[in-house]
Parts: structure tokens; C-alpha cells; sequence
């Protein structure tokens, strides 16, 4: 049952996710997440391809992190472009490189498939998770990423660089999501074909605001979400019966399941009080400019 | 240390025009490095750049152009309705029903019928994001963006079961719609007069109702705020509602016209829309949301993607891939413009005094 | 005094259609409280902002112990050794006070921390819980942590912008003092005030600023009446206006009973209000800012659940209406942030009003608003352009002409008068009686004393609760002031 929980999937979307929530918490609307995983993905295995070694793939793919964290920090901090725009900019540029990135390679396989087994995965799950909240809750480093989310103009009048901060948050976060999209490729799919990923990230940015960027529910929801995703893969193989009703589902059917899932799993929480209890960031996605006019 | 001060400007129109055609030139300078270094032939990118004169770019003005009107009153709202490309293959699922399905499409309004229709699926399926945003308060972007998937895979499936046809050899596809269905194009060329007519009257329509009715003001009010439309008297959620469902509808028009004018069948989604969805927001902000801009960035966006299938045709095998980051990089050269048409950025020096 | 500490130069400053700063030059020397004096809009936060690191000057230098400096942001400021407590409390409500305390503190000044608590808890008279979320302290509470942490990064100048402005007597008076012995020691304040009497019982230098330029820099012991021409100008000035004789009362317009409204932290704001409105009438509802004023305006017309309690408009309970209903039916409303609820900033002054008078007949409109220009005159390069180019203060005219024009029977108005010079102001109050000649007002006032020359009765909030309504004869400026604090 527990390896369910804890397959390479789950491992993959709980660093998205947290590293989603990481970004967000800063106030940074972060729509650029499923291009920066899909360009991770394409990354990962055109380098491990060619190279036959998973730490240069590794390394490849935190630089590619990095260097995406560095331009959508200029474009929001900087140029104070609208998050969404920026944010769709980036994806299609990202979906568009990964796309020529991997087709040179297009075809070929992984010298070695990560294996992972389930007490690994448990033990980096919980790690990240942890070093995650730590990081948010426990230093004064983290007080000053969450004063960025709520407000980050006040924030600013006590004395912290809202620019700089934002970009750390965004170089942390971003290195988060290149190492799920390092895992879901090497350990979970293990080959590459044009668009792989795609979609992954916009589901971890809603598991983001499904765990209404806690970094303890994150992890929860992506390995119950990625136990779901897996078993809906078996049944598409393995039809179950119910009486004398057999569920059997199309392929597409069940590609598109999880989408819905997310959805109305965001729908759920929305329509709780449960949002009232962890403060969220209020100033998401909005540009944040010092000279704005105030009251 | 350097430190970077940005501070407001106000710019006159000849150079808010003059900034706007740098980033425009910049673009394209850049797209035709990407093509000579892909192709490495010079030829190719003169080539590729002929689509600016190229009748059949119109086929992607009519497309672009309803999508994109849809879009801009959705984002005078500050709606973020980023789900485009699924309403538009929503539409075009109806409107393969319709077409093979009914006997409908043999009758004399067969054709506008179907795009009726089309226009419903569109509408429809943006309901679904706009409800959730209005009653539940979720993200109507993060909304957007997922049911586009469900609508991809929903496109995927009916090819890949129910709709696979019988004449296309296992293929993913359905057959071709009834010849009744299909809008004439102009002998030689991939587009036909009358959506591009229409698009023009949409166009005109879609701007009246923007600058001229109390509806079109409250739209734009509801970029300000819920509560500004609601102290004037109108009620906030009607207006979202309003102008989301045009949009959706707009979006699923594009996609019965698609269909009708150009695929003839319906195959899997992520090839029908081909992205056309996600292009009509760049188009809708290069127009700088203003409907009469619409048609001409159309143009200039359509022949960005016909240049593209040059490419494709020419033997790259990335040309889709080439297309999307170009079109991505149109809409960073964007933004960054519009930051300098309306700020400044000072680059001061700070001595380390500590008092 | 020991020479200058900061010198500005022929500092500028322009925002869209305004020039903020205009080449003002000015010293704070060291060991000084230095007031700066003007009417709302001459400039007073944009300068105090730019010496802050808030804003960058167009123009001009800035000298801080004679050597030139850039001040790029805040946190640059704080490194200079200026700090600054607002009006406004600028802190993080969703942290503690003490995660507000620490943000952007080195190690090293986190060490002296309590013992500034300490000291300014003892001077002020109040204790700070330092686990609580923000948003859960009152107004002074809040202040206070502000002042701690201005204080945390060891200025040599600390600004003040019109922090005594809501605060209740007894906590002013100690201001006073600590201001005074803040300068002691080699440091300077920059006292930021619109009040003339605060300005000359504290500083020891006052400049006036009006208009975005100086006008004129006194010693201690100048009189009162040269500081309000240098303010002023030459412009006559007579207070709130009179008053009419009682004018009969008409038909109930609103009634208001046992209201309680959530915060937005789901804290009780307003607590078992009630209160009715007649035709006629002005109700003015006063009180220290925070005390649920905003809130209760917000729940009467709408914009805020009501979580018990009824409101009943012309006889229809209207507790469950959504605003642009309630606006259908005859009320109207101008909020306190105009610029967010009232206008639009990318329309022009016709779209604005076509918006909210629900015709698109811009010639007709044109005659509307120029019928009201005569009321209450509006300063617009054309009424072709976008309000975004216009000053705050014509930004809340526009917002209260389009209410006028509206013809409603119950107008909502939360301090409509505050961005405005005395001249204007004096106007609105005029146009708000005549208001009530055909219909009722609430005005919501954060000054007692246009409370109590606008009201025909007077309603004190505090702490969620409402005092009165009394009528005018009944009450003094003492007995609201008592009430606000009680
Ligand atoms: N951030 C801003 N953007 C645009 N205009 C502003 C801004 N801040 C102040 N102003 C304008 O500058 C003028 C001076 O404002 P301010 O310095 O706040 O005046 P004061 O503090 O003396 O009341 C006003 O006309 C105001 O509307
Ligand atoms: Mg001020």
C-alpha cells in the first residue's frame, strides 16, 4: 500500500510542488512553472543521452532552473511585467526549446533508469518537505519570502529588498521544480517524446493552491494525487469489475482524469472555511511597483 | 554597488509608436537569426519572410482575429480566460457532431448553424471556469489552463474510439465532414472571403460594444474592481459572467470555422488547435486589447506562423517548436516595451556610507 | 545645534499630472525637531518619502552630513540612518510583531531589540504582546510597533508623517515628550503635519510647504496667524460653515439594527450597531480610524457581509442586497479610496459618469458634469483625458460629483473631505447640506470637528460600538474626543 503513496511520481510532483510553493509564497504567480518542467524534462534526457551520466544531466538541469529563475525574476521584478503574461511567455518559449532540444535525441534511451526504491523516496520526500518548512516558518530568511507574498510593500518600509528576495525565493523554487522534473523523467518515464511533461506543471501549481501553500499539506496531496494518477493507469490495463459492471477506460480518458481531479480539488477547498486557517500570500500575482500611488 | 531605481513616465504617441516598432523589428531580427540558424541558409530566411505578402496568411487573420476579440474583452475585465485553445477545440467537437452526426448541415443554414453551435461548445466550456471564479472564487487562469487539457484529451478520445473514422486507415481521425459542411475557399488559396468578412464585421461590432454601451465601460470598470461596477449600479457578477461567455463562444466560433474552412475533420487536440488559442493572447496584447488593432497584428502574427510552415515544409522537422518560441519571445519583446513606453529605469550608484 | 544633518537641494519631483516637489531646498540640523507644515497635497509625504528611499527625485541632491548620497530604497535609507513612521502603519498583518520587528534587521541590532521595546512601552504607556499577528492590535498598538521598529535601526532621523493624527490624547501628549527626547542626543526628527498648533508647540523649526515648493522656514516662536497665510496663501478661510436652522425631519431613509460585521480576519469589527437615518438628516459618524468605520460603511451599502442584524432601506430589508442593487434603489457611495472603487483611472471624467449614470450620451453628460464644476470646481487639462493624470483631490471631487448627479436618497460618504485643500473642502460640505435638503447623509469623518459642523447628529465609533447618535446641542469636541478613547 505504502509504495502506492511513495512511487517515483509522487517523489517528482512533491518537489514541484513544494518548490511551486516556494516561489508563490514570495507572491510571485508562478505560470511558468509547466514550461520550466517541460524544458527540465527535455533537459534531463537530452543530457543524459548524450553524456551517459545523471550527475552532468543533474547538473544540466539546475542550471536551466537557474537561468529561467534569473529571466522571470527580471521580467516581474524588473520589467514589472503582469505575472500572467510573463508567465505564458515563458512556457511557450520553454515548450518551444525543450521541443528542439529533445527531438536531436528523439528516439534514443536512457543509458540507465534511476531506480529508486520506496524508502528512499520516503526519506527525500519527507527531507525536502521538512527542509521546506524550515526554510519558510524557522528563518528569518523565510519571514522575509512570506512578508514578499503578503505585502510586499510594507515589507519593504521594515527594511527588506523585495526584489532580491523574490529572486532567491524564485532560484530556490525553481531549482525544487528542475529536480521533479529530473525524477519524473529519469525514475518515472525513463524515455522522452515531444511535450512530454506538459501539463504536469499546472497540476502542481494547483496542488500548490489546493495545500494553500503549506508546505506540510503539499506533500500529502501530491503522493495521494500521484497514488491516484498510478492506479487509474492499471485499471486502463487492467479493467476492474464491479458486479457485473466492468470500469475499462480509453487512454485519453484517463490522461485527462487528473486534470479534473485538480480542479475539483481546488473547487473542494475553495468552498471550505478550511482556506481561512493558513494566511494565504494576498498579494499574488500582483506587479509590484514602490511608486505606486497609495491612500 | 549599482542599483537599479525605476520611476513613471509619460511618453507622447510618436514615441510610444517609434518603442513599439523596435520591439517589433527586434522580434523579427531575432526570429530570422533562429531560422538562418536552424536552416543555415540565408535563402530560407528570405524565403520565410515572403508570408508577409502572402495571400494565405488571411487564413490565420480570420482565426486569430475571433479569438482575439473574445480575449480583449475578457481581459478589459482583468478576466484571465487562458483557455482558448480548449474552447476552441470544445467548439470544434460540436461542430464535427453537428457535421457528421445531424442531418442538419445539409440545409440551406447548415453552415451557420454549425457555427452557432461551435460557438456554444466555446461558450459553454468557459462557463465551467468563469462559474467556479464567481461563486467559489477559484483562479479562473489556473481553471482555464486545466480544462484545456480535459478538452484535448476529450478531442483525443472521441478520434481515438467513438469518431475514429473508417476511411483513415487507423489514423486518429474522423472522417471528413460532408462536402455541404465545408466553406469554400478562394481557388488556389487556403482561406475563404467570408470569414474573413466576418471577422472584419466582428471586429466593428466587437468595438462599438466596447467604446459605445454602458456594458463595454462596466467591462473595462471591472479591470478596476468588482466593487467600482457594483457602486455603479450594475451588478459585477453579471458583467464577468457576460464577458467571459463572449469570449468562450468567440474562442468556439474559431474553432467551428477551423473546422468548416480548413481541417475538414476532426483529429487529435493538440494538432487542431495548434496553439492558435494561446497565440490570439499574444495577439489580443500586441493590439494593446483595442479590437481595431486586432486584424492588423493578426495579420502581421499569422504571417509570423505561416513562415513557420515554409519552414517545416523546407525539411527542419521543428518548425511548430521554432513558431512557439518566437511567438513567446513576440510577447516577452512586448512586455519589456510596454515597461519602457511607461517607465523609466535609473541606474544609480550607492556609496556603502554607514553613519 | 550642531550643524546640518540632512540638506536638500533643489529636489524634484513629478507625477503624472503633477509636480509633486518643485526645486524645494531645505536643512535639518542636528538635534532639531523640524516640522514640516502644509495643506493636504502640498507635498509634505511625497519629500518625506523621497528622504525615505520610497520614491527617487526627479531632480535635486540630497546631502546627509554634507556628503552627497543616493537613498534608492528603504532598506538603503535605514543603512543612512533615516527611518520613518507613517499615518498608516506600514507593517505585515499576517506576521507577529515580533517577525515585523526582526524583517531586515542584521544580527546586531537585533540584540538591542527589547530593550527599545522596553523603552518605548514605558514611554508611551503600552504594553506590546510581541506573539500576536498584527492585524489583531488596535491603531496605537500598531503605531507603536512601528515606532519600535524605526527606532530598532538607530536613526539620526526619523520622519514622522502625521502619526499623532488618530492617536487619543493621552498617548499624543507622550509622543510629544519622547519626541522631544528623542533629539537630545545628537539625533533630529522631521515632524510631518497639516496642523499648525501641533507644528508650533513641537518643533524647533518649521517649514511650510505649499503647492509642491517652500514657502517660507520659521524659527520657534513665530506667531500662528503669518504660518497660515504662508500655508494659506491669501485665500479666505473660515472653518466648517454654519449652520442652517433645523430643518424638518422627513420620511425614515435607513434603519440599522443590531448590525455585526466580520473583519478580514473574521474578527467582530462592528458590534451591535443600530441606528436609523431620516430624510433631512446628517448623521456623522466619527472615531479613531480602525474602530470599524470602514467596515460599517462597507456592510451599509454592501460591499461587506453582514453577519447579524438587519438594515432596512425605504421600508425593504436590504441586509442580503448586493451593492449595485442598493445603488439601483437610490444610495450611493464614496469610499474612502476613490482611485480603487470609485472611478476608473483609464476612463475619462464622461465615461466615469456615463458608468454610473447609465447613459452613453456623452454631449448630455458634458452638460451634467459642468453644471456641477460650478459647485465644486475640478481641475482637469480636459475632461478628454484619463483621471489617472489627476491629482487625488480632484480624484474625490469627480468621485462625489458622479453621486450628486446621480440624485440619490441616501449618500454614503467616508471622509470625503480628506484630500481636499480647506477651499474645496469647504464646497463639499456645502454641496452635502444641500444633499440632505432632498434626501438623508452619512458622512463618515475622522475629524471631530467636521463631524460636528456637518452633522445634525453625531455617532462616535469605538471599538465596534457606536456611541449616540446625539444630536449637535448635545455634544462638545471634549465630550466626542472622551469617547473616542473611552
Ligand atoms: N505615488 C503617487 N502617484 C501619483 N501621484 C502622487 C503619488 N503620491 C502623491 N501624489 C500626488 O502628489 C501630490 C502631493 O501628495 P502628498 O505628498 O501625498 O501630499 P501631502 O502629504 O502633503 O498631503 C498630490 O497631488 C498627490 O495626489
Ligand atoms: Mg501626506
Amino acid at each position: 500500500m505504502i509504495e502506492r503513496f511513495l512511487n517515483p511520481l509522487a517523489l517528482a510532483l512533491t518537489l514541484a510542488v513544494l518548490g511551486d510553493v516556494v516561489v508563490e509564497r514570495s507572491g510571485v504567480l508562478n505560470l511558468a512553472i509547466d514550461g520550466l518542467f517541460v524544458l527540465c524534462v527535455a533537459v534531463t534526457f537530452s543530457v543524459f543521452v548524450a553524456t551517459s551520466s545523471p550527475i552532468m544531466a543533474l547538473i544540466a538541469v539546475l542550471a536551466c532552473g537557474a537561468v529561467l529563475a534569473v529571466v522571470m525574476s527580471m521580467l516581474i521584478n524588473v520589467f514589472l511585467a503582469n505575472h500572467v503574461l510573463a508567465g505564458l511567455a515563458m512556457n511557450m518559449v520553454c515548450y518551444g526549446i525543450a521541443t528542439i532540444v529533445g527531438t536531436r535525441f528523439l528516439g534514443r534511451a536512457l543509458p540507465t533508469s534511476l531506480y529508486m526504491d520506496t524508502v528512499t523516496i520516503g526519506v527525500v520526500v519527507a527531507l525536502s518537505t521538512a527542509l521546506t518548512w524550515l526554510l519558510l516558518y524557522r528563518t528569518s530568511f523565510g519571514v522575509a519570502l512570506r512578508a514578499c507574498g503578503y505585502n510586499p510593500r510594507n515589507a519593504e518600509a521594515l527594511g527588506i529588498d523585495v526584489g532580491r528576495t523574490r529572486l532567491v525565493a524564485m532560484l530556490l523554487g525553481y531549482e525544487l521544480i528542475a529536480l521533479g522534473a529530473f525524477v519524473y523523467l529519469a525514475s518515472y518515464v525513463g524515455t522522452w517524446s515531444a511535450g512530454l511533461g506538459t501539463g504536469w506543471g499546472f497540476l502542481a501549481l494547483s496542488l500548490a493552491i489546493a495545500s494553500l501553500w503549506h508546505p506540510v499539506l503539499a506533500p500529502i496531496l501530491a503522493t495521494s494525487f500521484a497514488a491516484l494518477y498510478v492506479s487509474m493507469v492499471e485499471i486502463q490495463t487492467h479493467p476492474i469489475r464491479i458486479g457485473s459492471v466492468v470500469i475499462k477506460m480509453s487512454p485519453a480518458m484517463v490522461s485527462a482524469i487528473p486534470f479534473v481531479a485538480a480542479l475539483v480539488l481546488v473547487s473542494i477547498l475553495y468552498a471550505t472555511p478550511l482556506r481561512r486557517i493558513v494566511s494565504p500570500p494576498r498579494a499574488l500575482g500582483e506587479p509590484y511597483f514602490r511608486e505606486e500611488r497609495t491612500l | 554597488m549599482l542599483k537599479i531605481v525605476i520611476v513613471r513616465r509619460e511618453l507622447g504617441l510618436s514615441k510610444r509608436i517609434a518603442l513599439s516598432l523596435t520591439s517589433i523589428a527586434l522580434c523579427l531580427a531575432v526570429s530570422a537569426l533562429i531560422i538562418y540558424a536552424i536552416t543555415g541558409s540565408t535563402n530560407v530566411v528570405f524565403a520565410a519572410f515572403t508570408s508577409f505578402v502572402d495571400l494565405n496568411t488571411l487564413r490565420y487573420l480570420g482565426t486569430l482575429t475571433v479569438i482575439a476579440l473574445g480575449l480583449c474583452i475578457a481581459y478589459r475585465a482583468k478576466l484571465w480566460n487562458l483557455g482558448a485553445d480548449g474552447q476552441l477545440v470544445i467548439g470544434a467537437i460540436l461542430a464535427t457532431w453537428f457535421a457528421l452526426y445531424t442531418p442538419l448541415c445539409s440545409s440551406s443554414m447548415g453552415i451557420v448553424l454549425g457555427l452557432v453551435v461551435a460557438a456554444l461548445g466555446g461558450m459553454a466550456w468557459s462557463f465551467i471556469a468563469i462559474a467556479l471564479r464567481i461563486w467559489i472564487g477559484v483562479n479562473e487562469a489556473l481553471a482555464t489552463l486545466l480544462l484545456n487539457y480535459v478538452a484535448y484529451y476529450l478531442a483525443n478520445h472521441l478520434v481515438e474510439g467513438p469518431w475514429r473514422g473508417v476511411a483513415v486507415h487507423g489514423y486518429p481521425e474522423t472522417d471528413l465532414i460532408p462536402r455541404a459542411c465545408w466553406i469554400p475557399c478562394v481557388r488556389g488559396y487556403s482561406f475563404s472571403p467570408y470569414i474573413v468578412a466576418m471577422a472584419l464585421l466582428l471586429t466593428v461590432l466587437i468595438h462599438v460594444i466596447v467604446k459605445r454601451t454602458r456594458f463595454g465601460l462596466a467591462v473595462k470598470a471591472l479591470g478596476t474592481g468588482e466593487a467600482l461596477v457594483e457602486l455603479s449600479g450594475i451588478s459585477a457578477k453579471k458583467v464577468a459572467l457576460l464577458a467571459f461567455l463572449m469570449s468562450g463562444a468567440l474562442a468556439g466560433l474559431a474553432g467551428g470555422i477551423e473546422l468548416f474552412e480548413v481541417q475538414r475533420k476532426l483529429i487529435l487536440g493538440t494538432k487542431f488547435s495548434a496553439g492558435l488559442g494561446f497565440t490570439a493572447i499574444i495577439v489580443a496584447w500586441l493590439a494593446q486589447l483595442e479590437p481595431l488593432l486586432v486584424p492588423l497584428v493578426s495579420y502581421f502574427v499569422g504571417a509570423l506562423l505561416l513562415m513557420m510552415v515554409g519552414i517545416q515544409i523546407a525539411g527542419a522537422g521543428v518548425g511548430d517548436a521554432v513558431a512557439q518560441v518566437i511567438v513567446g519571445v513576440l510577447l516577452v519583446s512586448t512586455l519589456v516595451s510596454n515597461f519602457f513606453v511607461n517607465y523609466r529605469m535609473k541606474i544609480v550608484k550607492v556609496k556603502g556610507v554607514k553613519l | 545645534m550642531g550643524g546640518s544633518l540632512i540638506e536638500l537641494i533643489n529636489v524634484s519631483k513629478r507625477f503624472p499630472g503633477v509636480l509633486a516637489l518643485d526645486r524645494v531646498s531645505m536643512r535639518i540640523e542636528v538635534s532639531e525637531v523640524h516640522a514640516l507644515l502644509g495643506e493636504n497635497g502640498a507635498g509634505k509625504s511625497t519629500l518625506g518619502k523621497i528622504l525615505f528611499g520610497v520614491y527617487a527625485p526627479d531632480e535635486g541632491v540630497i546631502k546627509v552630513r554634507g556628503r552627497e548620497v543616493r537613498i534608492p530604497s528603504p532598506r538603503h535609507a535605514m543603512k543612512l540612518g533615516i527611518a520613518m513612521v507613517s499615518q498608516r502603519p506600514q507593517l505585515v498583518e499576517d506576521l507577529t510583531v515580533w517577525e515585523n520587528l526582526v524583517l531586515g534587521l542584521g544580527k546586531d541590532l537585533r540584540r538591542d531589540l527589547y530593550r527599545t521595546i522596553d523603552e518605548v512601552s514605558r514611554e508611551l504607556g503600552i504594553e506590546l504582546d510581541l506573539d500576536k499577528p498584527v492585524w489583531s492590535l488596535s491603531y496605537t498598538e500598531k503605531q507603536m510597533v512601528s515606532l519600535v521598529k524605526s527606532l530598532a535601526v538607530n536613526p539620526c532621523l526619523l520622519i514622522m508623517d502625521e502619526v499623532t493624527t488618530y492617536l487619543p490624547n493621552n498617548v499624543r501628549s507622550r509622543l510629544y515628550e519622547f519626541v522631544k527626547k528623542f533629539v537630545e542626543n545628537g539625533r533630529s526628527v522631521l515632524f510631518i503635519t497639516h496642523r499648525i498648533r501641533e507644528a508650533l508647540e513641537i518643533a524647533d523649526r518649521v517649514t511650510v510647504l505649499r503647492k509642491g515648493r517652500v514657502v517660507a522656514t520659521y524659527n520657534r516662536g513665530v506667531d500662528i496667524d503669518s504660518v497660515r497665510r504662508a500655508m494659506f496663501g491669501d485665500r479666505y478661510w473660515n472653518g466648517f460653515g454654519t449652520h442652517e436652522k433645523t430643518v424638518a425631519l422627513g420620511n425614515m431613509v435607513l434603519t440599522v439594527s443590531s448590525l455585526t460585521v466580520l473583519g478580514d480576519h473574521g474578527e467582530e469589527k462592528v458590534r451591535g450597531v443600530s441606528f436609523d437615518v431620516r430624510e433631512g438628516e446628517i448623521l456623522a459618524i466619527t472615531g479613531i480610524a480602525g474602530n470599524g468605520q470602514r467596515e460599517l460603511a462597507e456592510a451599509l451599502i454592501g460591499l461587506r457581509r453582514v453577519a447579524r442584524g438587519r438594515i432596512t432601506f425605504m421600508g425593504i430589508d436590504i441586509t442580503r442586497y448586493p451593492p449595485s442593487k442598493r445603488v439601483s434603489m437610490g444610495m450611493g457611495f464614496v469610499p474612502d479610496d476613490v482611485a480603487k472603487m470609485s472611478v476608473s483611472l483609464e476612463m475619462n471624467v464622461y465615461e466615469n459618469m456615463a458608468l454610473r449614470l447609465g447613459t452613453t450620451r456623452f454631449d448630455a453628460l458634458a452638460k451634467v458634469f459642468e453644471s456641477y464644476v460650478h459647485e465644486i470646481p475640478v481641475y482637469t487639462p480636459s475632461p478628454k483625458v484619463p483621471l489617472k493624470v489627476l491629482s487625488g483631490g480632484n480624484l474625490q471631487k469627480i468621485a462625489i460629483i458622479k453621486e450628486l448627479a446621480s440624485q440619490c436618497k441616501l449618500l454614503i460618504a467616508c471622509n470625503p473631505t480628506r484630500m481636499l485643500d480647506e477651499a474645496s473642502a469647504h464646497r463639499v460640505r456645502n454641496v452635502l447640506r444641500n444633499v440632505a435638503k432632498r434626501g438623508a447623509v452619512i458622512v463618515f469623518t475622522e475629524d471631530v470637528e467636521e463631524a460636528l459642523g456637518l452633522g445634525t447628529r453625531i455617532a462616535v465609533m469605538n471599538r465596534g460600538t457606536i456611541f449616540g447618535p446625539y444630536h449637535r446641542e448635545e455634544i462638545d469636541v471634549a465630550k466626542i474626543e472622551e469617547l473616542m478613547v473611552s
